[in-house]
């Protein structure tokens, strides 16, 4: 019960530091960054539709860079900012559970991630809705609702939710394990999600794109299927995908919760 | 095991090459304990093994009968003042107290109460209410240390809290460790300057290269420096016939006269004898003794012949 409290009050408490624009304003540039290249494509685009603009920019952009930059600043904070600003000493001596802590930030961290990954990705498909040369949005080429099973928003919307659970726990486990989490979670996105899930072959069911495709795949309009990548024939099944993301979401933090139990953060004087 | 507060056993630390404490075996009774040592001395090495937020090298350490290296039990009765001044920049005294009391098991009422009582009892009443990012270095070091007491600790660990302080906050801060002294609170306090903790407490423990040099009670200490001569300082009418009668002595090494006349340094080998024979040769030469000052009474001198 009191490890339950420890865990809710960080998560809150996470939560409400990351919304600070002094501490994300990276964050909430590099989100809002697609919206306005989608808006200015649109304006201005005269072979592209809005479905076209969405499509392209919520994978290429969104999906391949934002969400894993995004998590990444949010996810490897958890615990490396307190170690940075020095403030990890008043948490180490106090009597709670160092486990309940590190997940009770990185779900904070997770809901912020969510929250604003998910209105970028909904800011996007609206920005990208004025395509071609539209002044206003087109309701009806474009449906905006995300509900209302066009197979563009509700598929990029689930994506980045998994995107987000995926990436942000991962990257939040990163930063207990090394104390310079930012280095190596950069080189990860790049190596990793951006270099080996481009490559053909079964290595792309080692990265978390392989199954935010897999996702879209499985959901999306047949229009996404003329986007690079989503030719291939041997994508995750919905369930596949949850389970799989799930379990390396669950993984990242039993990985950090045991890590952190007992480690040292040494700050210098 | 014994009772006391604190005991090392061969403690050491070290950041790869670089030694932090070395081979340190000690006891501690309890009580407020200056711990002393120049800058790089290893003190906060110390501190920060005691407090349980890193572990030894090598051999052991015990608080209150608890290991403390991320010991839950150990830090209900724990308070820790450390020495940085991060504070959550974006929270206000009184939620950074809150927040710290919560994480101590308190419910937010409680919490906010007791973080308001800290708080007015380090002489922040009147700013509690305020940003810690705008707090001045005084005002920071007020609110770690409410931190630190709001959860009533029975062991509190202050890690060089005068350090840049006024006068007048570090008279009241001074005042502060004494109450807590007299309430019953085990205090740990660290300081390289050692005029500011000889105010606070006689009992010191002394580190130099990650070693300890001394423990006990300044007098104690200086009595086991008899290898090293007590230095006293005398304002007289006569200080050069004074000079000559004193040189005299039996145990005296040096007599200095300042060039002005009056004033005279002695370094005696015995100081007991020195102040038993003294009246007697003052009136013997009419030396006309204004002041007498054991100039080495204090800590620095101490200190100073300690690390030499």
């Amino acid at each position: 019960m009191q490890n339950l409290r420890i865990l809710g009050l960080f998560a809150r408490t996470q939560f409400l530091r990351s919304l600070a624009p002094r501490q994300s304003w990276l964050v909430y540039v590099f989100t809002l960054l697609p919206s306005f290249v989608a808006l200015a494509i649109g304006l201005n685009a005269r072979r592209i539709d809005a479905e076209g603009v969405a499509m392209h920019l919520s994978w290429f952009l969104f999906l391949q860079v934002v969400v894993p930059l995004v998590t990444l600043l949010a996810g490897q904070a958890v615990i490396s900012r307190e170690v940075d600003d020095r403030t990890i000493t008043y948490l180490f001596s106090r009597p709670i559970s160092r486990p309940a802590m590190f997940v009770g930030r990185a779900l904070g961290a997770l809901g912020f991630t969510a929250l604003l990954l998910g209105a970028g990705a909904l800011l996007l498909c609206y920005a990208a809705s004025f395509a071609p040369q539209g002044l206003v949005p087109n309701p009806e080429r474009f449906p905006l609702a995300p509900w209302s099973g066009d197979g563009v928003v509700l598929p990029i919307l689930g994506a980045v939710l998994l995107g987000s659970l995926a990436y942000t726990l991962m990257f939040a486990a990163l930063g207990v394990f090394t104390r310079h989490p930012m280095i190596l979670g950069l080189l990860y996105t790049f190596a990793v999600e951006g270099f080996l899930s481009n490559l053909p072959g079964s290595n792309q069911a080692l990265t978390v794109q392989y199954y935010l495709r897999s996702w879209i795949a499985a959901h999306g309009a047949q229009g996404w299927s003329k986007l690079e990548g989503f030719g291939l024939a041997d994508f995750q099944s919905p369930a596949g995908v949850l389970l799989r993301l799930g379990l390396l979401a669950a993984l990242a933090l039993a990985l950090g919760s045991w890590r952190i139990r007992r480690k040292e953060f040494v700050l210098s004087s | 095991m014994s009772g006391a507060l604190l005991s090392a056993q061969g403690l050491s630390r070290w950041y790869g090459p670089v030694v932090g404490v070395n081979d340190l075996t000690l006891e501690v009774d309890g009580g407020i304990v200056g711990l002393l040592g120049p800058n790089g001395a290893g003190k906060s090495t110390f501190l920060k093994l005691v407090a349980g937020e890193i572990r030894p090298s090598r051999g052991s350490v015990r608080v209150l009968g608890f290991e403390p290296f991320a010991n839950r039990e150990y830090f209900r009765v724990l308070g820790f003042c450390p020495q940085q001044d991060a504070l959550y920049e974006e929270l206000d005294a009184r939620e950074f107290v809150s927040f710290l009391l919560r994480l101590s098991g308190f419910d937010a009422r409680e919490a906010r109460s007791r973080a308001e009582r800290a708080l007015e009892r380090t002489g922040l009443a009147d700013a509690m209410l305020r940003r810690t990012a705008g707090f001045s270095k005084g005002m920071r070091q007020r609110t770690k240390l409410a931190a630190a007491i709001a959860h009533e600790p029975r062991f509190l660990i202050v890690d060089e809290p005068l350090t840049g302080l006024d006068p007048l906050v570090r008279t009241e801060m001074i005042a502060l460790f004494q109450e807590l002294g007299r309430e019953g609170v085990h205090i740990l306090i660290s300081s390289h300057v050692l005029h500011e903790i000889e105010s606070v407490t006689q009992d010191i423990l002394l580190l130099h290269r990650g070693r300890l040099l001394a423990q006990g009670p300044v007098p104690e200490i200086r009595k086991l420096l008899s290898r090293y001569p007590h230095k006293v300082e005398i304002h007289a009418r006569d200080a050069r016939r004074l000079a000559r009668a004193l040189l005299e002595l039996e145990g005296t090494s040096t007599v200095h006269v300042a060039p002005e006349g009056g004033r005279l340094s002695i370094e005696t080998f015995d100081l007991a004898r020195f102040h038993a024979e003294l009246p007697a040769i003052a009136a013997r030469e009419r030396a006309g003794i204004h002041t007498l000052e054991s100039t080495d009474a204090g800590l620095d001198a101490v200190f100073d012949y300690l690390v030499g």
